[in-house]
């Protein structure tokens, strides 16, 4: 690679990092239960060497009714070790894998399609991603599974030079295989096809040492998932979310290549869009169109595997995402993100070799501008319009109720008729694990992975996170929290309650309110009230 | 024989889909633009956005022109949705002025991609894919395009008939 080419290179990454990293621990404002509940579980582990519910290094870790994959939760361990807990530490891995994944990116296109310019193009347009961005800058387990499944490819074909990469390969796939429920059904199909596309070079005799090491460290490392594979625990995210039949499941399936969703509706959950911003940016239409052209031309020899690939993953990315009922869930179609922007960046980088020299430059001029316009665009949704449109969605003002009742004297209620407040809680606390993990029950050892039963209320400290119950709460000295619906004016007057605090959103709507009750007045007034 | 029969059927189902559902249910047709007036919800939204930006970037995307811009988009985005004509909008029938009729059987929907295979094969045909662009395009500028987008029903359903021969080629 020439030098200019490692400079836009490193411009494209330093463009990566900027729309990934900058404000990462302030926005999204909020810090979500699923992310809250990623970050205590490691915390807890860190500490005690168990989850939440006193169980040691789970397979997978047990969560709101649900299970959530363990390699995001164990690899913060160390990140908090040394960085300590913190919004900013627990998005961290999310925000470097989307990095990373584009340095891979680059390598993988590069190599497969020996055309650098196409590698800079899709590292580019990955780096604008609105899609990428999300996960990035939030702590899901999706981003670092897809960075996970990029390495595996590359290494895929690092390894048709050098069998040396067979094992990185394999543990790579195991290891995408374990970080999201997507990538369970997306990585063996995938490398299935794959091994049995090119069997001749995989299984040839010479491989047969490395070929054994890597099956057998794969193995290793999806065994106890693998053991798990028929518990209700595992099988529970997919049961609740089950389809009525191939009609349901085709309409589902294509709604991931329609336009109108991946440059208009975007995402309905509104933690995985940005106000305004669909997954891909309204300009890359036409040139995504001239991808998939290419893609159903007649192939030349050298593009053959490039061209395999992207069909490939255009199948089966969808699948995991289109067999659960959430319309166009990009969270669970994250890997389908790779073939589409490499289709643009191929349109692209069609239109750039067509074109004559001088015509070159004004197009890259014009390509340039396109991209300032995306950052802009980026800019104002993701740090400007967010938090003020998605905040409560996020869960914005959890942080700062936490902080009106920590260290309270008296007993405090947490209304959790809306929510799993309760995951905040233990994390902006930092509630001492081994206490927590002794004072709340909700299953055994044994029947972690079996028992869904939940045990709704939470016992941290003086904090008691369940719903209020107003005939005897009102009638113990005790500050009671919830939202507006809660706890309102009129039970306010009713109950003579003191209001304590009020957290307000950005749109000045009401989130929390604290209250302390007084037994004393409320027997004097009876049913009459304070109004 | 037997093919002669069966392709008969499956453009018979191509050809009267669409024109039944208007039959039974017909579309009022409407030429009013997107150039009416704002309404108060577009209006609130969009003086919150400009709000939220001190700095002098949001007019270059707010603007005069932003409410009309997006109204369009919307238009052309749902008459490029592959669900529009398979699925009768499924699984976001969220559109405001757009009918969920059916127009076309979903299973049908392989034949269209069978169609962009022969077609992008052969120059020949670029010229069915300009025609529906155009359509699409002078249709976007509609508030309501349910009815009117019934000029399009000639072009794919040639589209449909075309990738349907084509996959049945092996057939002898």
């Amino acid at each position: 690679m020439k030098t200019k080419d490692w400079l836009v290179l490193f411009l494209i990454l330093g463009l990566a990092i900027f729309l990934r990293f900058w404000q990462l621990g302030q926005t999204p404002q909020g810090f979500y239960c699923d992310e809250a509940a990623l970050g205590y579980n490691a915390y807890s582990i860190l500490e005690t060497s168990k989850d939440e519910f006193g169980k040691s290094w789970p397979v997978l870790f047990r969560s709101f009714g649900d299970f959530k994959t363990p390699i995001y939760v164990y690899l913060l361990v160390p990140i908090y070790k040394i960085l300590g807990v913190s919004v900013w530490s627990t998005r961290l891995l999310s925000a470097l894998s989307g990095v990373i994944g584009i340095w891979f990116s680059f390598w993988l296109i590069k190599n497969l399609s020996n055309k650098i310019n196409l590698g800079l193009i899709t590292a580019l347009l990955l780096a604008v991603s609105p899609w990428s961005i999300i996960f990035s800058r939030t702590s899901y387990e999706t981003n670092l599974a897809f960075t996970f499944l990029i390495i595996a490819l590359w290494s895929f074909y690092k390894f048709k030079e050098n069998k040396k990469f067979l094992t990185l390969m394999v543990i790579m796939a195991a290891l995408a295989f374990l970080t999201y429920h997507s990538e369970r059904l997306i990585v063996p199909l995938v490398f299935l096809v794959l091994f049995v596309k090119d069997k001749k070079i995989i299984f040839d005799k010479k491989n047969f040492k490395t070929l054994m090491v890597a099956i057998i460290v794969s193995f290793i490392l999806k065994l106890p998932t693998l053991n798990l594979m028929t518990t209700s625990g595992f099988l529970s995210r997919l049961n609740s979310l089950k389809i009525n039949g191939f009609k349901e499941f085709l309409s589902l399936y294509t709604a991931y290549f329609s336009p109108r969703y991946l440059f208009g509706l975007g995402d309905a959950n509104p933690r995985s869009s940005y106000p305004d911003l669909a997954p891909f940016l309204f300009w890359q239409l036409p040139f995504l169109i001239t991808g998939i052209t290419w893609l159903f031309k007649k192939t030349k020899n050298k593009e053959k595997d490039f061209k395999f690939l992207i069909i490939l993953l255009m199948v089966i990315s969808p699948i995991p995402a289109a067999m659960t009922r959430d319309p166009f869930y990009t969270i669970r179609a994250l890997p389908l993100l790779l073939p589409l922007i490499i289709l643009v960046a191929v349109g692209i980088n069609k239109f750039l070799e067509s074109v004559k020299r001088t015509n070159k430059i004004i197009f890259l001029f014009i390509l340039i501008g396109l991209i300032v316009w995306s950052v802009g665009k980026i800019y104002l949704s993701v740090f400007r319009f967010n938090d003020y449109f998605r905040g409560e969605s996020w869960e914005i003002g959890a942080e700062k109720m936490i902080k009106n009742i920590e260290g309270e004297n008296i007993p405090v209620v947490v209304d959790n008729s809306r929510g799993e407040i309760y995951s905040q809680i233990l994390f902006f606390t930092k509630f001492d694990p081994e206490k927590y993990q002794k004072d709340n029950f909700e299953v055994s050892n044994f029947n972690y992975y079996i028992d869904m039963d939940r045990n709704k209320i939470k016992k941290i400290g003086n904090i008691t996170v369940r719903e209020i119950a107003w005939k005897d709460d009102i009638m113990k000295n005790q500050l009671l929290v919830g939202d507006e619906l809660s706890i309102n004016e009129k039970q306010i007057k009713e109950h003579c309650l003191e209001k304590v605090f009020e957290v307000k959103g950005l749109d000045n709507k009401i989130l929390f309110v604290g209250v302390k009750t007084n037994p004393e007045l409320k027997k004097i007034k009876g049913s009459k009230g304070c109004f | 024989m037997w093919k002669k029969i069966f392709l008969g059927i499956i453009f018979a189902v191509i050809l009267i889909s669409w024109p039944i559902s208007l039959i039974k249910k017909p579309a009022p047709i409407e030429f009013e633009t997107i150039f009416y007036p704002v309404t108060e919800s577009e209006k609130i939204d969009f003086e919150k956005k400009l709000a939220l930006d001190t700095s002098g970037l949001k007019r270059f995307y707010y603007n005069k022109t932003t409410i009309y811009k997006e109204r369009y988009l919307k238009n052309f985005l749902v008459l490029m949705d592959l669900n529009n004509y398979f699925f009768g909008m499924h699984p976001r029938e969220d559109v405001a002025g757009v009918d969920y009729r059916l127009k076309y059987p979903f299973w049908t929907v392989i034949f269209l991609i069978s169609a962009i295979g022969v077609t992008v094969r052969n120059k020949k045909y670029f010229k069915i894919w300009l025609i529906i662009l155009f359509e699409i395009l002078i249709l976007s500028f509609f508030k309501k395009i349910d009815g009117l987008d019934f000029i399009l029903f000639i072009p794919i359903s040639w589209l449909l008939i075309l990738g349907a021969i084509n996959l049945f080629k092996w057939w002898k």
